[in-house]
């Protein structure tokens, strides 16, 4: 708790991990996002955010990439810091070709604290826009964890040590319109 | 205005999109660097007549504003409208109607000073022309526009007392510009 006067920030409406309630990008900017190839079957990523104040969130979302299939599933959720999961959309079958994915959660308040928004998806066949990095320890200063098998998205998350060379795109929104 | 070191934002005198209240980190973040983020800055035609373009900010603490701006393109035609809504949709001030008028400027509007904030906010802006061009930026792809929050409503010249948004289908961002000083 700060001893001088306080006056938190409001988040606009949509949060991610590249914005200033995030963690920002770290290193360089290294190029566009583009679209790629989800690492590995069942695999989640976690990507922390925060807020100094109360939210409610309604949806989540995601950048499809230029190879989908409905038969892809993906399941997004919202995490606390230690690892619970507070949200998530359940398994969820992959929209359209480049283009945002809305997934309606249960509108869930979260904050004022650090949380992690979840993606998992089931196979390798998906492609999603995603933030190329020169360097893993780009991806690892931002705060990004990984965990090998978590689809559909578990209870309670497992932090492993992410080892990939780009961050995906996922949004977090206050607004039923995105 | 605090004496001791706070840590919130919203004091600006001037409050635009890339103001980091507002979505600028969203916007610069996913460029390749701040230099193309600048650089994608270029004169552009308002994505359809009679469209408000709708982009959040925050404000912590609260701030007088007493104008409201936005920058031409290189060709101007018709009328704009400029102005500020909460997130119920509610139209809190705006300029009225006014012709478009000098070419790669700014235009700005004195507005009957109002106080705003502590809290989020909507700037809108909207033209009743398909021919007028404005300064505007734009994203990786419009999908990273619909990642800042901002929002559409069509048919909305002039600007509505209420605000029904829609999802944005244009890659554009306008600067629309906030002033807390009378003079610009």
């Amino acid at each position: 708790m700060p001893e001088f006067p306080y006056k938190p920030s409001i988040p606009t409406v949509t949060l991610c991990w590249w914005d200033i309630f995030g963690s920002g990008h770290v290193g360089s900017l290294e190029s566009v996002p583009s679209s790629t190839t989800w690492p590995s079957a069942n695999m989640a990523l976690y990507t922390p955010v925060w807020t100094p104040v109360p939210l409610v969130i309604v949806k989540l979302f995601i950048l499809n990439g230029a190879t989908v299939n409905a038969a892809n599933n993906i399941d997004l959720g919202i995490y606390s810091e230690d690892g619970t999961r507070l949200v998530s959309s359940g398994s969820t079958a992959q929209g359209s070709a480049n283009t945002l994915q809305e997934f309606d959660i249960t509108d869930t308040l979260i904050g004022p604290g650090k949380f992690y928004l979840a993606q998992a998806c089931d196979t390798t066949a998906a492609t999603f826009w995603q933030f190329p990095l020169n360097a893993v320890w780009h991806a690892k200063a931002v705060g990004i964890k990984e965990q090998a098998t978590a689809f559909a998205l578990p209870a309670s998350a497992t932090f492993a040590t992410f080892a990939r060379s780009w961050i995906p795109a996922i949004g977090a929104t206050t607004r039923v319109v995105v | 205005m605090g004496i001791f070191p706070s840590l919130y934002l919203g004091g600006s005198m001037v409050i635009h999109p890339f103001s980091p209240n507002s979505i600028g980190q969203k916007i610069v973040g996913q460029q390749t660097t701040f230099a193309t983020g600048l650089a994608d800055g270029a004169s552009a035609v308002w994505p359809a007549a009679n469209d408000a373009l709708f982009i959040p900010f925050s404000l912590s603490e609260p701030v007088l504003v007493k104008r409201l701006g936005w920058t031409n393109g290189a060709t101007v035609a018709g009328n704009v409208d400029c102005g500020i809504y909460d997130t119920a949709g509610v139209r809190l001030l705006s300029t009225g109607t006014t012709a478009q008028s000098g070419t790669s400027a700014i235009q700005s509007v004195d507005v009957t000073d109002t106080q705003l904030g502590p809290g989020l906010f909507y700037m809108a802006l909207a033209s009743d022309s398909a021919t007028a061009t404005f300064n505007r930026y734009i994203a990786s792809d419009v999908m990273f526009v619909k990642f800042t929050g901002m929002a559409k409503q069509a048919t909305a010249f002039v600007l509505p007392a209420t605000a029904t948004l829609a999802t944005v289908t244009a890659n554009y961002i306008p600067t629309i510009l906030i002033f807390t000083q009378g003079l610009v």
